[in-house]
């Protein structure tokens, strides 16, 4: 039983059950993390005055417009997404890590997704499946996972022809290199099933 | 720059209050706003840290960066919202809303309208300079007609938007003028401001030499007059003897819209409601008189 208000209201950090980061495949972050400003006082406290801008801060707070300052809040910043992509784990997969074909999927697709690949596989098809819960920051490890398969393909719900690649597509690509293709993209609004996948698959593999 | 720290023991002095020199054109009228509201800040004794000043986008959405007081420069349009969320958070902060003509007429405009209606309680400062300067001068809904701006270069097509008497419309509790080269009359326009329990919009004509020199001509003074009263607001001294000074009862709306819908311009209080009911005060006061469950009791039900 998850009660999961408690979850809500938790103070510390260290008292979030490590079963919610195994949901969704994450580390648990380091203790320290460098943010663009040292204080993050909120109003009523004495001394702590400050202005929270859209412009350029320094350490301080106050407004800074000298080059290396900038370029400083823009390497914390993404020093913050970098946390968050070291401590990725492998997401969740369907089947061996090895095969002939892997289809990658996030969000809605996920149960037709895995239902192909069981079916696949009762017919002897080498497929297997990835299913991806966090779809920005990527984990580090993709290129290796997608050299143990022949082929990589992604099924998403959203449009790409010959000339317009479909957006998980791209961002695979941008990322590792790998010649990853769609399967199935698509924006006709309908949940994707898991036959349309498994005739795709079989199709792709003829 | 070190932010500098206010000692509770000592009198509050500008110098406290200066954070670093405001990125604005040589002679712009912001530096008379934000120099009239530290001035006000050290007459009434606000203490800084329980001040905040919430702001737009735009010139007049760098005040707060240059006002040592806890200060957010928010989205553009956006400051009636954020601070409404903190009036209703924070009944115990001081909350000032620095908002331009474009900021609050234009792209907050449907936020003016709600933030006045909803009559929360803060001080509203409109800095009206009659066109968008921050990028450079374009055609605001303030622009007099004729005014050449970069978008309209052949003058502007319409004729101004009386900010003052749409506000009146509204039915704002508080609704005052001033402009930016009369400290005296501006803090005075504050102090009452500040004092009025709800939404206090106060409209501050403001020079912009820079892109509009001819704006507002603060050297003659025979294009204004004074409203004086009682109960309003008293006429600024070094000026007193040079204007005509109106008698007008801040409490009689109907003489308030003759003098907005006026062609001229006057300075002082238009309007003043003390009994309009805030929307913050009404939510506080519900959730007192709310029966008191534990989070336990509540989420109970939830439970899966």
């Amino acid at each position: 039983m998850i009660d999961k208000p408690q979850i809500n209201e938790i103070d510390d950090i260290n008292a979030i059950p490590d079963f919610v980061f195994e949901r969704f495949r994450i580390k648990r972050l380091p203790d320290h993390i460098e943010m663009v400003r040292n204080s993050q006082s909120i109003p009523g406290t004495e001394g702590g005055m400050r202005r929270v801008t859209g412009l350029n801060t320094d350490q301080t707070g106050s407004v800074n417009y000298f080059a290396g300052s900038n370029q400083r809040s823009h390497e914390v910043r993404n020093e913050k997404v970098h946390h968050v992509r070291r401590a990725l784990t492998v997401p969740e997969m369907f089947g061996p890590s090895e095969g002939d074909v892997l289809a990658i999927s996030w969000g809605s697709t996920r149960g037709a997704l895995e239902e192909a690949i069981i079916n696949c596989r009762k017919e002897g098809i080498k497929a297997s499946g990835m299913h991806l819960r966090i779809v920005y920051p990527l984990p580090l490890m993709f290129k290796e996972i997608f050299a143990k398969f022949k082929k990589v393909v992604t099924v998403e719900l959203a449009y790409g022809d010959s000339l317009k690649p479909a957006p998980l597509m791209m961002l695979l690509r941008s990322e590792t290199l790998v010649d990853v293709r769609s399967l199935i993209c698509r924006a006709t609004g309908r949940p994707i099933r898991p036959k349309i996948i498994k005739e795709k698959i079989q199709e792709l593999l003829r | 720059m070190n932010v500098q720290t206010v000692n509770p023991e000592q009198k509050l002095t500008i110098k406290d209050l200066h954070t670093e020199n405001p990125r604005w054109c040589i002679g712009c009228g912001d530096f008379g706003i934000v120099m009239a509201l530290k001035r006000f800040m050290i007459d009434d004794t606000l203490n800084p840290k329980d001040t905040v000043n919430v702001s737009g986008i735009g010139c007049s959405g760098r005040a707060p960066n240059y006002v040592n007081t806890y200060g957010l420069h928010g989205i553009h349009g956006r400051p009636i919202p954020i601070s409404l969320g903190l009036a209703l958070v924070r009944p115990d902060l001081n909350v000032f809303v620095h908002s331009g003509d474009g900021d609050a007429l234009s792209i907050g405009g449907n936020h003016l309208i709600h933030g006045i209606n909803k009559n929360f309680n803060c001080v509203f400062l409109l800095y009206d300079n009659e066109l968008y300067a921050l990028t450079k001068s374009q055609t605001s809904p303030t622009t007099r007609k004729g005014h050449a701006t970069n978008t309209q270069p052949s003058g502007s097509y319409l004729d101004p938007l009386n900010a003052v008497r749409l506000v009146l419309g509204i039915g704002a509790s508080f609704v005052a003028s001033s402009a930016d080269w009369m400290p005296d009359h501006l803090g005075q326009v504050l102090d009452a401001a500040f004092k009025h329990k709800g939404f206090s919009f106060v409209h501050i004509s403001q020079r912009c030499p820079h892109f509009d020199p001819n704006n507002f001509d603060h050297k003659s003074t025979s294009w204004f007059s004074f409203l004086t009263h009682e109960k309003g607001i008293p006429v600024d001294k070094r000026l007193a003897d040079k204007v005509e000074v109106v008698q007008h009862d801040p409490s009689n709306a109907e003489a308030a819209f003759k003098i907005a819908n006026s062609s001229r311009v006057h300075f002082g209080l238009y309007y003043h409601d003390p009994k309009k009911p805030c929307y913050d005060q009404i939510l506080r006061d519900l959730i007192t008189k709310t029966e008191q469950k534990s989070r336990k009791d509540m989420f109970a039900k939830f439970r899966i």
